[in-house]
């Protein structure tokens, strides 16, 4: 039986009628473990619709089947790379509780960054990195959704934006040999190879908790100097 | 009401499935409310079990007939299998194409050829006007496609398309004003392996078939592949089949590799050869199909055909009468490229054969 809907769906009639259907492929993809939370299953259904409706209202052919089954089929290709690739954002970008210093491995960027030169370089770097970057690890740190909301842009491509800020932040600290070489490798690696903490420690044959100090150091040279950029 | 709703909201947050009866009668106006609320949004981040929450508010039953559920149970589910089928697929179809493109495909990961022939039939299909009979299409080798002889992607916009389907993004841009990002270099390789491959096989494309050069026209030259538009139930979706080398027009030869025993454990091909007017019209003969079936093929055989003015072996086989089988010797491999195949004995000896192999697997004949 196939069901009656208009001619051209409008984005309103559309948003209402096919979320349940939408969220059915979360759910289906979160019981794979690809969405983390019902917040970000939601952005994406947002997004969906901001990102990717005109598209779909004009592939979409009635003869091949119902609106609700193609929507569903073109959300499920259109979110789950993006789930892949927010992993990857989250882990190299979210901050994670701090546990207890494992013994000789030195977390305090004071030791081992020059922050007065860290600052130098977010002076020349482009202003909308400048911007994103002293947002996020500022001497108030904002949320990812706070974030969003400056940037008037969606948390999945802040995220994005962010990402690229902290890679090209990684490069500009690298080609000046600002960073440590070991905290340079780790940065290029987590921010610009976007590779987990766990591979990391793989590739630079170190441990995990050595990753982690040494990503702590980076984005604590990051507050530093963004604390007195603000003086 | 808005405070009553945040408290719905948290509560739903924390426990989905206790709350699931009130959560879907309120769904329509807990939702809008999220929308508008920092706060409920805030906290519906941290409902972990997000899996529990949209099994509450998705409502496929009522809009998904079962067997459009069930293909969204395809789509959604990994598909392991189906990834393998692809490399494989691909993997065969790298082996058959001239040296050129075959070393561009060697730096890319299977799938990775695969999302490309995706992505640059999809994006060349977007181009045409469905109502329009017979268009031009052409593909360029820096990747810019006409269409009518009219720029319809221009040149670097198939590698942007690719970079959507492999997310092969340049992480660093260098004039971070002009755009957040860039296709990577790969992506243009990509582009360029894509120009290159649809030379060697002309059924690369998904929507489309590249046009070989016929009766001198210059359908297929350095720079350019015209391209014609499929109907979709001229489209093969099987890869294994869709692959296959093409069937050569004028072909009257047909080699067939049959493994055979060659003692010690050791197998070995026997390498026949078939001659017929039209190979290809005879394949589909039901009396040629009963002779080659008591020839004792195998599903394992491989399948060669060669036309006749481009066989250097000629001399090494005696003229054949029509549907005639002969055996040209035992070989150990048969080492397949674009437009040949190579048979190579235990002693080291080898005759090459040029020619196209038209399947891979015998019993894709369906005879």
């Amino acid at each position: 039986m196939r069901r009656e809907q208009p001619a051209a769906p409008d984005l309103a009639w559309a948003y209402e009628r096919l979320r349940p259907v939408l969220f059915g492929v979360l759910r289906r993809l979160a019981g794979q473990g690809f969405v983390t939370t019902a917040g970000q299953g939601l952005d994406f259904v947002h997004d969906f619709f901001v990102e990717a409706w005109p598209g779909i209202t004009m592939r979409y052919d009635p003869c091949q089947g119902s609106l609700e089954a193609y929507a569903a089929g073109a959300f499920a290709r259109f979110v789950r790379p993006r789930l892949v690739r927010e992993a990857r954002w989250l882990a190299a970008l979210e901050p994670e509780p701090e546990g207890p210093p494992e013994p000789g491995v030195e977390v305090d960027p004071g030791r081992s960054v020059d922050v007065a030169r860290v600052r130098q370089i977010l002076g020349v770097l482009d202003e909308a990195d400048r911007e994103v970057l002293l947002a996020r690890f500022g001497s108030v740190p904002i949320s990812g959704r706070a974030l969003a909301a400056r940037l008037g842009t969606t948390r999945h491509r802040a995220r994005g934006r962010l990402a690229l800020a902290l890679a090209r932040l990684s490069a500009a600290l690298g080609e000046r040999g600002i960073l440590p070489e070991l905290d340079f490798r780790v940065a290029r690696l987590l921010f610009i190879e976007e590779c987990s903490v766990p591979a990391a420690a793989a590739r630079l044959s170190l441990t995990e908790p050595q990753i982690r100090a040494a990503r702590r150091r980076v984005l604590a040279a990051l507050g530093h100097a963004a604390v007195e950029g603000a003086r | 009401m808005t405070s009553n709703l945040c408290e719905l909201v948290k509560a739903f947050a924390s426990d989905p499935r206790g709350l699931a009866d009130k959560a879907r009668a309120w769904a329509g106006e807990m939702l809008a409310h999220v929308d508008s609320c920092d706060a409920c949004e805030a906290v519906l981040d941290t409902a972990t079990d997000a899996e529990a929450v949209f099994e509450v508010l998705a409502d496929e039953e009522a809009l998904l007939p079962p067997g459009e559920r069930q293909a969204l149970d395809r789509w959604t589910a990994p598909d392991t299998r189906r990834k393998e089928e692809i490399r494989a697929a691909v993997e065969e179809l790298v082996r058959g194409l001239q040296p050129e493109a075959a070393e561009a495909a060697a730096k890319f990961d299977a799938g990775m050829l695969y999302a490309t022939t995706e992505a640059v039939s999809l994006a060349i299909r977007r181009c045409i006007d469905r109502d329009r009979i017979a268009p031009l299409v052409e593909l360029g080798s820096h990747g810019e496609v006409t269409v009518d002889r009219k720029e319809a992607i221009p040149k670097g916009g198939l590698a942007a398309e690719i970079a959507v389907f492999t997310d092969l993004w340049a992480p660093l841009d260098p004039t971070p004003r002009t755009a957040e990002r860039r296709p990577s270099d790969d992506a243009h390789r990509l582009a360029r392996w894509t120009f290159l491959a649809l030379r060697d096989q002309r059924h690369l494309l998904r929507h489309f078939r590249a046009l070989p050069p016929l009766f001198g026209l210059p359908f297929m030259s350095e720079d350019r592949v015209t391209l014609l538009p499929l109907r979709r139930e001229e489209r093969i979706d099987n890869l294994y089949e869709r692959w296959r080398p093409d069937w050569l027009g004028g072909q009257q030869r047909l080699y067939i590799g049959r493994w055979t025993q060659a003692g010690a454990g050791r197998r070995q091909r026997e390498v026949l050869v078939v001659e017929a007017a039209q190979v290809a019209s005879g394949l589909r003969n039901k009396s040629v199909a009963d002779r080659l079936r008591d020839l004792g093929l195998g599903e394992d055989a491989e399948v060669f055909v060669g036309p006749e003015d481009r066989f250097p072996a000629a001399e090494q086989v005696t003229t054949i009468e029509s549907l005639e089988v002969k055996s040209l010797g035992e070989f150990e491999e048969m080492v397949f490229s674009g437009r040949s195949v190579e048979l190579r004995r235990a002693s080291g000896t080898s005759v090459k054969l040029h020619g196209e192999r038209v399947i891979w697997r015998w019993d894709l004949l369906e005879l």
